[in-house]
């Protein structure tokens, strides 16, 4: 009788011991998180182009907190498809071909500024006020702010603005990443039989 | 005309490593000469023939990955494990335990996990606790009491391939048995040192051959030490934690294998020099490598003093693969300029 | 040497063959004028200078051809008279091989100096020693000197050490890089210079010593800057410091080491140590600026390989093109060809041989493929921690160049990939022959601009918001002023029903409201000018001096009051206009879910919906990418239409089922078959009444939206508004007789 009595107090004591060891710890080491939201938002791309189907990054990161599918969001690629799977702990899907394509590079709005008429539409288009003008003066674009979102290239009456790759300078460039052994002799081979051919 | 356009640097040192592979196999010929002294042709006969079981798995293996199967294996790494293999097996070991092993090396340790610089785990190694525990019998029963100590005749070539290839037991009795750690391990027991030194398989000294043979693979190892192809950390952690080990638990000779022995038999000195350090499975960092060695040599005595296995190199050296990586992010260098080491991983980062 | 100084050792370097002596066994050589000079506005950190000569414009040697833009820039020179023939995008020294903006100047050959002078003389000063630091550096800054020892770091710059106190001075003439001798031959030669840059280095920094730290591989010139330094009397605070020969120990942060035994800390600069560190180089090139008033135009660069015969050092003048120097020294293009800029471990390999020369270029190494073999290629790390070793950073090279290759680039930030110097030493030593400092360069790109896209990302975010934040209040004020006006307009009914004889009259009464309220304020202000002004004639008249000003107060004071009069009077009226007025004329809201008001839903929304998919059709001709997008509005839009038709029918139901009610009650067929009758001309009646509100809405909008940017087309769109609303009267009289039939 007594052995379960012993057994039974420090089995008690024990898990009141652990129990208060572990209260401790999550009160002392509570790690203070985002609201989802706030981390959803912040892995997207925030080109507020609407593509996803929602008004803009924050709409879309607030409807993925609410279980919306977490691969409609073309510019934020594959790479973004798995940060937020990663952060949401659920399987990283392939990009929604509804909502678009990836582009490889990204782009920039250009507008040919002498055919611009003014009208102020892409102005009111840009999510992220990228675009320069008034009325009847003609439009330019904020090269470093604009998001390459597409959104003023359909509202232009005058399809005066193109999205342009964005351009790479000597102090934007760098090195690529070298090709491995393997892939390279595969390719001095290659090039040697096409020698041998030609 | 176009100019070739490549990252710098545009200059290149010597090493190379198949160069650096050729090294290691040359160091372990003085091993392999002496083992041979002593127990005959077997190893020899073995160790070809895993290196010939080596380059051939590799092959194949490369060709099935589609990779250039000649640049591949030039770099020799396949040779190196073969030769490993080769030496930690019994001498008289039947031909089908060296193939089997070695292909699995191959195969399975090494390509399976994307081939070399990729295998988390000693190859060799992985071949040789394979058959060590499906094949127990054979592993213990066909080393060679050694001829030059206890007088009888040396296996010759014939009898050698005989006994490897066609299990001619009825002459593999009159050589084999088991190796002195294995004997001092399971007689201590029932006898006094003294008594057991007066055995066969120890002729009144010590390890009856095999300190030959250690001291041999221990020439080699200070061989490549000198060519800076091994740092000294993991040998000399290893066989420091072995000795101490040694020296603490087991000073009683009448109930403990005594340190002379822990260091001058079974494979020891291979393991410490060849394979131990092998780079591929080993931690990296100097600190790191210091516990990598450390634990292997602590392993190595807590399984050979009260494990079931006599010799334990290849059992130490793969719990200590596990551990490697784990070591290496807790035991990164201080980098210049910091003034503490970033070490371990941030909070939820996965390693 | 004069102090013994303890040298430290850095961890890890590696000896690769010097290859020094075939450049530097023969004196510098002046390189000839070239038949045009390129030179890019970027030769160095920061940003690109700004040109101030045009197309066509002569230029003296030295003459300013563009000005630095920002503080963390340098101008640019012309490096011999000539005209300017093109300012325009060229290929730069670049690993990139991409195009920036240059300057290109056609030597005249005359090679004329701009008035020049050192710094002394210009400021009349009697003792040198005594120039002000301010000055020195105006001058350094002006003569677009810029680290001459590879990075290009703006030396003006450098030398603002900020709230740092230096109190040494590292001169680096260490040159680890193999077959580089530039600052060699340039110590050998110009050793006074140095000497004399150094001393005037001190001086800016206020710093107590100067070592200037030089490889054991060159005797030649620390003999010559000991003579230089006994010669200016110098060997007090310079100590010239022979270190063993070790690469990379020219690197700055290792020299410092070397030479101090401190660590610069990661991420921080050399001054929080009191070290500022200058090539030696650089250091000549100040005195020259100083001391001569010679802005940097030429600079020493050692052109060897064996590729070319004529291996040696050249004083060439920057923007010579590579091509030229290589020519004049010799060169035969061999297979497999490569100029590198710079040495074999640091430098770059050209594109192509048509770039110039730059501030930075100190080498050019034209080797065949015998002498440095190109890579083999890479086989698979084996771990072998070779790398580690001759790491003089301390850092893990394979590790970086495991999660480099993997692109996991947060673990190679944490283990310090931006720590790494790019030396190249775990290259050279790696038996596997990895690109190892190409995939940190690649990592490091990658993860800068990753820190880009994160920083617009985040600012595109916050533009994005600030845009919601606007709207929303933008939205809010105007719903605040609509707010305004029905208040304004309720209040206006119940004046209306307190006078029950006044008759509708389509006058706009909030209007007449503001303009009361206008009149009274101008009335206010009026009065309170009377009493100032009275105030004032009354100071006036106590004040002889200001006397004469009381005709004038007195003048001014009766126009205001006449203007209150007149403006009392305004009000009386307006505010019997206001009486009168009867209240808002606009068209009666009435009850929003009446049958009207739902048609005319239906029938906007209806509309919507054949744009929608008008433009649907457009964009799947087109193919464009947008075709999904519209279809989902297109659907949208019609759940919207069905919605507002069914409503609307709901509506309409409960109408007719009131109608039939009373027909039922009446007991006749008569009226019912009277009532279906009449249907079609009222239903056309109605359909003309909702077009014409429709109008008016629109008509009101744009008044709106005129108002609201004070366009000047506001009156007339008021006017249009009134006609609509006229029209629509009309029409609803219309319909109320029709409807009673």
């Amino acid at each position: 009788m007594s052995t379960i009595i012993i057994a039974i107090v420090v089995l008690a004591s024990l898990a009141a011991l652990f129990g208060a060891l572990l209260g401790f710890a999550s009160v002392r080491f509570r790690v203070e998180g985002n609201p989802v939201v706030d981390q959803v938002n912040d892995l997207l791309p925030q080109t507020q182009c609407g593509q996803c189907g929602f008004p803009g990054c924050k709409p879309y990161a607030e409807a993925i907190a609410d279980g919306e599918k977490i691969n409609k969001c073309p510019p934020g690629g594959e790479s973004t498809i798995q940060a937020l799977a990663d952060l949401l702990g659920v399987e990283p899907e392939p990009l929604d071909a509804e909502h678009g394509a990836e582009k490889d590079v990204p782009m920039v709005a250009y507008i040919r500024e002498d055919e611009c008429i003014g009208c102020t539409k892409c102005i009111q288009a840009c999510p992220v006020d990228a675009i320069l003008g008034a009325a009847k003066q003609m439009h330019t674009v904020i090269v470093d702010e604009c998001t390459g979102c597409d959104l003023c290239v359909e509202p232009c009456p005058v399809d005066c603005i193109d999205m342009v790759p964005q351009s790479t300078d000597t102090s934007s460039w760098y090195w690529q990443a070298p090709t491995t052994g393997v892939e390279l002799i595969a390719t001095d081979r290659r090039s040697l039989k096409t020698e041998a051919h030609a | 005309m176009a100019l070739l356009t490549l990252s710098s640097p545009h200059t290149h040192g010597p090493n190379r490593t198949s160069r650096i592979m050729l090294t290691v196999a040359l160091a372990t010929l003085p091993g392999l000469a002496v083992m041979t002294w002593f127990f005959g042709f077997g190893s020899l006969i073995n160790t070809v023939l895993a290196i010939i079981t080596a380059l051939a798995s590799e092959a194949l293996v490369l060709k099935l990955r589609k990779y250039p199967v000649s640049f591949f294996l030039k770099d020799n790494t396949a040779l190196v494990t073969g030769l490993l293999l080769g030496l930690a097996l019994p001498p008289l070991a039947p031909w089908w335990i060296t193939v089997l092993a070695t292909s699995f090396a191959i195969i399975f340790a090494k390509q399976i996990y994307g081939g070399m610089g990729n295998n988390p785990f000693n190859p060799a190694m992985v071949g040789y606790a394979l058959v060590l525990i499906s094949f127990p019998v054979q592993m213990t029963t066909n080393w060679v009491t050694s001829f030059q100590v206890s007088g009888s005749d040396v296996a010759g070539f014939t009898d050698a391939l005989s006994i490897i290839f066609a299990g001619a037991s009825s002459t593999a009795d009159a050589f084999t048995g088991a190796t002195p750690l294995d004997q001092y391990k399971y007689l201590i027991s029932k006898e006094t040192s003294d008594e057991l030194l007066q055995r066969n398989t120890f002729n009144g000294w010590l390890n009856g051959g095999w300190e030959w043979v250690n001291l041999a693979f221990l020439a080699g190892g200070l061989f490549l030490m000198v060519r800076r192809i091994i740092t000294w950390h993991i040998p000399v952690s290893m066989l420091a934690a072995l000795g101490i080990c040694s020296l603490i638990l087991g000073w009683d000779e009448d109930l403990y294998t005594p340190l002379s022995l822990h260091l001058l038999s079974g494979a020891t000195m291979l393991g410490a020099f060849f394979i131990a350090t092998d780079p591929v499975s080993a931690s990296t960092t100097p600190t790191g490598k210091l516990i990598y060695g450390a634990g292997i040599g602590i392993l190595l005595y807590v399984i050979r003093t009260w494990g079931a296995y006599p010799d334990a190199v290849a059992f130490a050296v793969l719990l200590m693969n596990f551990a490697a990586p784990f070591i290496d992010a807790y035991t990164q260098p201080r980098s210049y300029g910091h003034s503490k080491p970033k070490r371990g991983l941030k909070p939820g980062e996965k390693s | 040497m004069t102090h013994l100084i303890q040298l430290h050792e850095f961890d890890g370097g590696i000896h690769p063959p010097e290859n020094k002596r075939q450049s530097n066994s023969r004196p510098i050589r002046k390189a000839s004028l070239p038949s045009e000079l390129v030179l890019p506005l970027h030769q160095h950190i920061g940003a690109p200078a700004n040109p101030v000569v045009a197309v066509g414009d002569t230029v003296l040697k030295g003459q300013v051809i563009a000005e630095p833009e920002g503080f963390v820039s340098a101008p640019l020179h012309a490096p011999t008279s000539g005209k300017i023939s093109a300012i325009e995008a060229r290929q730069v020294p670049h690993a990139s091989g991409l195009s920036e903006t240059c300057i290109v100047i056609e030597p005249d050959g005359e090679d004329t100096w701009i008035e020049h002078q050192g710094l002394c003389d210009a400021l009349g000063l009697d003792h040198c020693d005594d120039i002000p630091v301010d000055k020195l550096l105006e001058r350094i800054r002006d003569c677009g000197i810029a680290g001459m020892g590879g990075a290009g770091f703006p030396t003006a710059v450098k030398l603002h050490t900020g709230k740092h106190k230096i109190d040494t001075l590292i001169l680096n003439g260490a040159e680890c890089e193999p077959y580089i001798t530039a600052d060699d031959m340039l110590m050998r030669e110009h050793a006074s210079e140095v000497i004399r840059g150094a001393q005037i280095l001190l001086q800016i920094l206020g710093a107590e010593r100067c070592l200037i730290g030089v490889e054991d591989n060159k005797p030649e010139a620390i003999a010559a800057l000991d003579d230089a330094l006994v010669q200016h009397n110098e060997e007090h605070h310079i100590d010239v410091v022979t270190i063993p020969t070790k690469y990379p120990s020219g690197g700055e942060k290792q020299l410092i080491q070397i030479l101090t035994g401190k660590e610069v800390p990661s991420g921080g600069i050399p001054a929080s140590l009191g070290i500022v560190c200058q090539n030696v180089g650089t250091a000549a090139a100040i005195a020259d600026a100083v001391d001569f008033g010679r802005p940097l135009i030429s600079r020493i660069t050692t052109v060897t390989g064996d590729a070319v015969r004529d291996k040696g050092n050249w004083e060439v003048l920057l923007g010579t093109p590579v091509s030229h120097l290589l020519s004049l020294s010799g060169y035969r293009p061999a297979k497999r060809e490569r100029v590198v800029m710079g040495g074999p471990m640091m430098g770059f390999a050209l594109p192509t041989t048509e770039l110039p020369v730059v501030k930075t270029t100190n080498c050019l190494l034209a080797p065949t493929e015998k002498e440095l073999p190109t890579n083999n290629p890479a086989m698979a790390c084996i771990r072998c921690g070779l790398c580690a070793e001759a790491c003089p950073a301390d850092l893990l090279p394979q590790q970086l160049y495991w999660f480099s290759k993997a692109q996991e680039f947060d673990k190679a930030e944490q283990h310090n990939l931006f720590d790494c110097i790019e030396c190249g030493a775990c290259s050279y030593v790696c038996p596997s022959e990895i690109p190892l400092v190409q995939y940190y360069r690649f990592s490091k790109g990658a993860i800068r601009e990753e820190r880009a896209a994160a920083e617009k990302a985040e600012q595109a975010r916050i533009r994005y918001e600030a845009r919601i934040d606007r709207q929303e209040r933008e939205k809010a004020e105007k719903e605040a002023k609509r707010k305004a006006r029905a208040e304004a307009a309720a209040k206006a009914q119940s004046v209306k029903k307190e006078a029950p004889a006044a008759k509708a009259v389509p006058a706009a009464e909030p209007a007449a409201n503001a303009d009361l309220e206008k009149l009274q304020k101008q009335l206010a202000a009026a009065q309170a000018a009377v009493a100032k002004t009275k105030e004032k004639l009354e100071a006036a008249r106590e004040d002889p001096e200001k006397a004469d000003k009381i005709p004038a107060f007195e003048s001014a004071l009766a126009k205001t009051q006449d203007k209150i009069k007149t403006l009392a009077k305004d009000i009386a009226a307006a505010k019997k206009a206001a009486k009168s007025a009867p209240a808002a004329a606009g068209p009666d809201k009435g009850d929003p879910n009446s049958p009207e008001r739902l048609q005319k839903k239906w029938e906007t929304a209806a509309a919507r919906l054949e744009t929608a998919r008008k433009r649907l059709a457009d964009a799947e001709v087109d193919g464009a990418d947008t075709v999904d997008a519209l279809r989902a509005g297109v659907e949208k839009q019609e759940a919207r239409v069905a919605e507002a038709k069914s409503a609307y029918e709901a509506s309409l139901n409960s109408d007719a089922s009131l109608k039939t009610a009373v027909s039922n009650n009446a007991g006749t067929d008569n009226t019912s078959a009277e009532t279906v009758a009449a249907k079609p001309d009222a239903e056309q009646l109605q359909k003309k009444l909702l077009a014409q509100k429709d109008r008016v809405e629109k008509a009101k909008e744009r008044l709106e939206m005129a108002r609201a940017e004070g366009l000047d087309s506001v009156e007339a769109l008021e006017k249009a508004l009134n006609k609509q609303l006229d029209k629509l009267a009309a029409f609803e009289a219309q319909a109320s007789t029709t409807g009673e039939v």
